[in-house]
């Protein structure tokens, strides 16, 4: 009997060893799929950029998304993921509540040299670090993408790739350690709850852009002298709708990524839960994205008509209800979407009328919608847990509002300040003779279009 | 750089198997990496600048 039981042990330990190391790999594996995923976002950017640029700057456009991409990882790896787990209870750079902050924490796990190295490199004991990295770099990378279609056809290509660096690399990551971190001090004393980035990611990189935007100028031709504005058409609106919805899809993995996977020693608990713990799952994401997309594309055609507002539309939706995907009722999902793609192209005018020339309406989309979403959580979740725990902080509108201008400040002071000093450097704009040519013409060594765009008659049948 | 473990065999081996381990250069590694980035970045400028100085 003993070497029964003592034999159903061994089988009970081995099976529960197996179902561990499944469950590690699958955590392992769902993490990794997120990051081609969000990678389809910046195909999604570079289609969206190319056909909003005219054709003589179309692949300088290109040429900015992909080096900001290229440069955003490396940028990341050196320095934002600390900055990610070193600054959440503020520059104190202290240890919060939950013992996994602090520079001392960040030393210990996110320097890529030293022991901490461990954490940074292959490593067949750690499944986890590498595949959060893989996917915080790409949320670092979207930012910088969401930034760049405001500023296209008239920035220096180098001078955009440094406010890529600084924006990846540390203006949204102070705003994730902040808001998003669960020893975040927006989290711990205000309750900010943003589960799928509105405020911290869209609103940061949206400000920034409007930070750049003031020290960069509009592009020439776009206001006339009374201060009216032309519309600069980019030269293929079905590549830039295509755009918008890769856009769309890569933004299934981005909120993936959003979600902590149970069953591990670094997760919340036995099932799925947002960054902050709380309850959610991928069955409440497949309801409220679907549905926010819609609302945002009939919002934005029931006003425009326009293939371009609507996929942008969809965009806005989807950021407008960003915060709460986690709890949203998708009914309500629809109709905060539906409002924000009613309001999108009118909140873009404004921004026009004040002399602003964002060529894509990032700052509208991505900006004037993370408000409204971090807002409209704070109106429709109030008393909500932002947090796991007994005495967790709850969500409240004003710590929202508290949350949103603290995300917005971030964005726009850093965006400002640095893009000033590249304006003083001389390394933000280019000259007016260099615009007036075409940025391809001036310094790409390849066509976009070779043999023109000419329509080619059908075939005899 | 020879592979740090006692015999060549990955059979035993766990934890971190990068090339030269914790112990290795990846300080020296990483400096020469953000080294080439920076590099890049003023080599990048530079020819960028000509290209706007011939179109004037």
């Amino acid at each position: 009997m003993e070497e029964q039981l003592a034999e159903l042990a061994a089988k009970v330990a081995e099976m529960e060893a197996k179902g561990n190391l499944t469950n590690t790999m699958f955590a392992e594996t769902y993490y990794y799929l997120t990051i081609p995923l969000m990678i389809i976002i910046h195909a999604g950017f570079l289609a969206y950029e190319m056909g909003a640029s005219r054709a003589k700057n179309a692949l300088s456009s290109g040429v900015k998304n992909i080096l900001a991409f290229a440069f955003v990882i490396p940028a990341f790896y050196f320095f934002g993921w600390w900055v990610y787990w070193g600054f959440p209870t503020g520059f104190s750079l202290s240890e919060g509540p939950n013992g996994i902050s602090g520079a001392a924490y960040a030393n210990a796990i996110a320097w890529p040299w030293g022991e901490s190295a461990a954490y940074m490199g292959p490593n067949t004991e750690d499944q986890i670090d590498g595949v959060f990295w893989g996917a915080f770099t790409l949320f670092a990378a979207t930012t910088a993408s969401i930034m760049s279609g405001a500023v296209i056809e008239r920035i220096q290509t180098v001078g955009f790739v440094i406010l890529a660096i600084i924006l990846g690399g540390f203006s949204w990551t102070l705003a994730a350690a902040w808001g998003w971190h669960a020893d975040g001090w927006l989290v711990q004393d205000w309750g900010v709850h943003d589960f799928g980035a509105a405020g911290l990611v869209h609103a940061v990189a949206a400000f920034f852009a409007l930070g750049v935007l003031i020290n960069l100028g509009p592009r020439i031709g776009k206001f006339n002298p009374d201060g009216t504005a032309n519309h600069l058409a980019g030269h293929n609106m079905p590549f830039t709708a295509t755009g918008l919805m890769l856009i769309v899809v890569g933004f299934w993995g981005f909120l993936m990524a959003c979600l902590v996977v149970g069953g591990e020693a670094w997760s919340w608990g036995a099932n799925f839960t947002t960054i902050y713990g709380t309850p959610t799952n991928l069955g409440a994401l497949s309801f409220n994205i679907l549905m926010g997309v819609a609302g945002g594309i009939i919002g934005a055609w029931l006003f425009t008509r326009d293939p371009f507002w609507m996929m942008s539309g969809a965009l806005a939706g989807l950021i407008s209800v960003a915060s709460g995907l986690d709890i949203y009722f998708p009914s309500l999902t629809f109709i905060i979407a539906i409002v924000a793609g009613i309001l999108l192209k009118p909140a873009a005018t404004v921004l026009e009328n004040m002399g602003i020339d964002d060529a894509v309406g990032a700052v509208t989309v991505h900006g004037t919608m993370g408000i409204y979403g971090m807002l409209m959580l704070g109106i429709f979740a109030s008393g909500y847990p932002a947090l796991t725990g007994a005495e967790a902080p709850t969500v409240s509108f004003v710590g929202q509002l508290v949350g949103i201008i603290v995300f917005v400040a971030i964005g726009f002071i850093t965006g400002y300040v640095s893009s000033l000093v590249l304006k003083m450097l001389g390394m933000l704009r280019v000259p007016e003779a260099a615009e007036i040519a075409g940025l391809d013409t001036v310094k790409v060594p390849a066509q976009a279009y070779p043999e023109g765009i000419a329509a080619s008659p059908p075939a005899s049948q | 750089m020879g592979f740090p473990f006692d015999t060549p065999t990955w059979d035993g081996v766990s934890g971190v198997i990068f090339v030269g381990g914790v112990n290795g250069p990846t300080l020296i590694y990483s400096i020469i990496a953000i080294a080439i980035c920076i590099a890049a970045l003023l080599y990048g400028n530079s020819v960028e600048s000509d290209k706007y100085r011939k179109h004037k």
